[in-house]
């Protein structure tokens, strides 16, 4: 259309282009702090010229679509590293509990109480009849049985907490998988109609994102707009919009709830998320320190008993077990002897410190003392081994902490270049808005103009 | 146009807020405890020192007291056997003042007397205790390892044992606790009690060549009592030596674990006072982020 007319429906057009785009300023500016919102830009297309005559004549400008801007590769990897950054929070986590009940920097631990169980024996050698002293062998028998009680009580305690979070995680990524099913048909949808899928994409990239940090996750676009999403292993947990639930069973021979998928145990194959850290932890960072503590205990009660079954006690019988006896399960597991440890004799006169019979031999008392020093554990006496075992605690917390760092740090510049792909630049808006307003501005007075030459034109008749 | 970049300072300084805050606490802590880490995954390696350091110290500990307890025992025991021999003197001077053929048989009783007199303290430094044990008994320390019996050849029995205890006063180092009774007074030939019964016959019956003969077993016991003291001695000198190397192994330890464990004040100090500035100035910056943007100066 020619004419005065048409150049009225271009300027029009040009308003409701230029009203569009400063609508979308306005969202990005208004969205700028919001979490996984990615801006958006208004496309502006020229319309379609028209032939008159032997002229070509511009057609105006129209809104085509609003886009969001955003990088999928970085999407993707800010999902992988933000996975490996709560697989090493929930492990720390984990770790550093159990880290605080061997935390002989700080007096805690077994250290103590094995020394004063084998300093007890040494002190009765010296007078091997003396009944205080004797009781003081019990006592410190005692202390030792309670501290390895209290130590697997708390590991215990440590691996219950990590149980109970690792049924909470199951919740929440079933939520999260559901949520992002209802919104793959709505994107497809919005896709189908030509509509914008901005802030459906933002949603559900900010709940895979959220997946993410829960397990390890891989995403594919399915086409139409909708995603797949499975573990790493290959565990659908998203299909069209279908969520895949997963469930949590007890296991009976480890008593910890295991991760199922459709009825397939999944859980040895999450590594990533707080689901993988809060697994790992659990099932070997505890698992292992428990495993040292009862193997530590089980050859302190099989050691102790055997010495001292060799001996003699003050009446002259010969010496019983000095601790409640563990037999190891039928693997040769020692799982439980922390946990079981107990004094077994109550009368000081049934210590057996004689090697010979007779009340005032102390050898073997002597020989009780010198099971400190002897290898009983992998070539390895029981100080060597707590050590290194506390000491495995230890290095297992320092690696995941700088592991946890770098991580962190890693996640923080993904962050950022995803921010300066996709984030809201308040002085570009700013600066959008002054284009948009100048072109709103212009587009209006051309309307003004043409109305004055209509009215003039109108004026003439 | 160059990269774009979304400014965002919050986010960096909040990290750097949070590393300034770590290392104050790291400071404070240093300084509050005066230890250098006071977590086992701060230093795994310095913490598997410190467990075998702790280990050692505890070890050390109970072979001082140990020590303590038998340097006691042993001067006790050394204390009663120079009592012996001082008894044993007396009684060989009176034997040989007994020989002397001047004597009536009046005299030679009061002497006899005297002597029995001597065998009874003798009998009792053989029954010395220390902290209720008998330290002459051998092992068979609850009960007096000499008592009277008439039916014995020397009227005195030795009840003990042949039996001795052997006490760690190091990692690689014992001691004999002490000698039974049977090896210092009962010694084959040298038998004290034997002596004292046999002078106190000898004088009781004026048997002059009885009385030289017993006080030359009572000679023969003398020494062999001297020679026995003499264990007491050496060992005595190897408690007062091993009193010595485990006060210096526990100060090489109580070094080591301070270079393991201790902070050093001076260093945390600093520390502390620069991680404080790092933190005020970070928190100050903060206060004066430019939030400006170009938004701020559209008309």
């Amino acid at each position: 259309m020619g004419g005065l007319m048409g150049s009225l429906e271009i300027a029009v057009q040009s308003l409701l282009a230029q009203q569009g785009a400063l609508e979308v300023t306005s969202n990005n500016i208004a969205n700028a702090n919001t979490p996984g919102y990615s801006r958006q830009t208004p496309v502006f297309e020229e319309e379609p010229s028209v032939l008159e005559g032997s002229l070509v004549f511009g057609q105006g400008v129209s809104l085509q679509q609003v886009r969001s801007v955003r990088d999928n590769v970085l999407e993707l990897q800010l999902n992988q590293e933000t996975g490996t950054q709560s697989q090493l929070d929930a492990y720390l986590g984990g770790m550093n509990q159990v880290a605080t009940v061997f935390n002989e920097t700080q007096g805690a631990g077994l250290q103590n109480v094995i020394s004063q169980f084998y300093n007890s024996f040494q002190q009765l050698s010296i007078n091997p009849t003396d009944t205080t002293l004797r009781q003081a062998v019990l006592t410190a028998g005692q202390n030792l049985a309670t501290a390895f009680n209290q130590a697997s009580a708390s590991l215990g305690q440590i691996r219950t907490g990590l149980d109970q979070s690792v049924v909470q995680d199951v919740g929440q990524v079933n939520q999260l998988t559901a949520e992002i099913a209802a919104l793959n048909p709505q994107v497809a949808a919005a896709q189908a109609a030509g509509q914008s899928t901005g802030a459906l994409v933002d949603q559900r990239t900010q709940l895979i994102r959220q997946l993410s940090g829960l397990v390890d996750t891989s995403v594919t676009d399915a086409g139409n707009g909708n995603v797949t999403v499975s573990t790493a292993d290959g565990t659908p947990l998203v299909v069209g919009n279908q969520s895949f639930a997963l469930t949590t069973q007890l296991d009976p021979q480890t008593g910890t709830q295991h991760v199922f998928s459709q009825g397939t145990d999944i859980t040895e194959s999450i590594q990533s998320g707080d689901l993988g850290g809060l697994i790992q932890a659990r099932d070997q960072g505890v698992a292992q320190a428990q495993t040292n503590l009862d193997n530590l205990a089980a050859s302190l009660i099989s050691s102790t008993n055997t010495q001292h079954a060799k001996g003699f006690d003050l009446s002259g019988a010969a010496g019983g077990n000095f601790f409640s006896p563990f037999t190891p399960g039928s693997s040769g597991s020692n799982a439980g002897a922390a946990a079981q440890f107990a004094v077994a004799i109550t009368d000081p006169s049934k210590i057996a410190a004689s090697s010979d019979g007779t009340a005032g031999s102390n050898g073997n008392a002597l020989a009780l003392t010198k099971l400190q020093n002897a290898a009983l554990i992998n070539g390895q006496d029981a100080g060597d081994f707590y050590s290194n075992f506390v000491a495995g605690i230890g290095n297992q917390v320092s690696t995941a902490t700088a592991q946890n760092q770098a991580a962190g740090l890693v996640v923080q510049q993904l962050q950022n270049q995803r921010d300066n792909v996709s984030g809201v630049s308040l002085d570009q808006e700013a600066a959008n808005l002054q284009v948009y307003q100048n072109a709103y501005n212009a587009a209006a007075q051309v309307v003004n103009v043409i109305n004055t030459l209509a009215q003039t034109t109108i004026n003439m008749a | 146009m160059g990269m774009r970049i979304v400014y965002n300072p919050f986010t960096t300084l909040l990290q750097g807020i949070e590393q300034d805050r770590q290392a104050l606490n790291t400071a404070l802590s240093q300084v509050s405890t005066g230890q250098k880490f006071v977590s086992i995954g701060a230093d795994p390696q310095a913490v598997a020192g410190v467990i075998e350091n702790n280990f050692e110290a505890a070890n050390l500990d109970q072979f001082t007291q140990s020590v303590s307890t038998l340097q006691a025992q042993f001067q006790t025991a050394g204390t009663a056997l120079d009592s012996v021999t001082q008894a044993l003197t007396t009684s060989i001077g009176l034997g040989v003042q007994g020989a002397n053929g001047t004597l009536n048989q009046n005299q030679r009783d009061t002497i006899a007397t005297q002597v029995g007199q001597l065998e009874q303290q003798v009998l009792g430094y053989a029954n010395t205790r220390y902290q209720g044990t008998y330290l002459f008994a051998g092992t068979a320390t609850t009960t007096p390892p000499y008592v009277q019996n008439s039916a014995a050849p020397s009227g005195i029995q030795y009840v003990g044992n042949a039996g001795t205890n052997t006490v760690q006063i190091g990692d690689a180092q014992s001691v004999q606790q002490g000698l039974p009774g049977s090896t210092i007074f009962n010694a084959s030939g040298a038998d004290v009690f034997q002596g004292f019964n046999d002078l106190i016959t000898a004088l009781q019956s004026g048997n002059a060549t009885g009385i030289g003969k017993a006080t030359g077993e009572l000679q023969a016991a003398f020494s062999n009592v001297g020679l026995q003291r003499a264990f007491y001695s050496s060992t005595e000198q190897s408690l007062n030596g091993a009193s010595y190397t485990l006060s210096q192994e526990q100060m090489n330890l109580t070094v080591q674990q301070n270079n393991l464990l201790a902070a050093d004040p001076a260093q945390a100090i600093t520390s502390l006072t620069q991680a404080q500035v790092a933190l005020d100035a970070a928190l100050g910056a903060a206060g004066k982020i430019d939030q400006n943007s170009l938004l701020n100066f559209l008309k």
